[in-house]
């Protein structure tokens, strides 16, 4: 798998900075992982950059997490 | 400041303003991608991108907290599927009530579109005037 030591950093920032549970954690990290294996086979030239422009910074996905949970949902976490 | 990042910083300003429309609409581009088909995240992001002629590009992480917020309301479910030997994929699926709600938010999103337009072209006939 290309850019391993990266990735790893990758999921882990995510993991780090979702202000969720474990389980949708898990469920997210699955999912991008999965898509990434995806975009690397399709694009196997892929810099790391690439990657990241494409499935967004660890920062702009955990923005856009709690962009959709609304303030009560936040109080209860 | 000086004139180049005066420039610089309108240049973020339009950057944020238009990434903000783009998140209005995430939810309803979703969902009408669902209404024709079971599909993944990631061949979701393809279509945005090719149906969009490659204007539309919306990061794919910030497209799966808004597809679980749908599935903890109700309008689309998701299943598992093992591809090859070790790798999962999660399909999602638009449920009866998803397309209600689909519906329901594409009136309101023309009601709301067409009522801007009407307040721009106001704007630019008022200017004309002038």
């Amino acid at each position: 798998m290309k850019h391993t030591k990266e990735l790893h950093d990758y999921y882990n920032k995510i993991s780090s900075l979702m202000p969720c549970n474990n389980k949708v954690k898990q469920r997210l990290l699955l999912e991008i992982k999965s898509n990434i294996e995806d975009f690397i086979y399709a694009n196997p030239e892929c810099s790391f950059q690439n990657i990241i422009e494409h499935f967004g910074s660890p920062q702009y996905i955990c923005d856009s997490y709690i962009e959709t949970i609304n303030a009560q949902e936040i109080r209860k976490k | 400041m000086s004139f180049q990042q005066r420039k610089k910083e309108r240049r973020i300003l339009i950057i944020k303003a238009r990434d903000n429309f783009k998140k209005g609409s995430v939810e309803l581009i979703l969902l009408s991608l669902l209404v024709e088909n079971e599909l993944y995240g990631y061949q979701m992001a393809q279509l945005i991108s090719k149906r969009s002629d490659g204007e539309f590009n919306l990061p794919e992480g910030s497209m799966y907290p808004i597809l679980y917020k749908l599935e903890d309301n109700g309008y689309i479910s998701s299943e598992r599927k093992l591809v090859g030997k070790r790798m999962t994929r999660v399909y999602y699926r638009i449920e009866k009530s998803g397309k209600e709600y689909f519906n329901n938010l594409l009136d309101e999103y023309y009601k709301v579109t067409n009522s801007v337009i009407k307040i721009l072209k106001y704007n630019d006939k008022k200017m004309g005037e002038v």
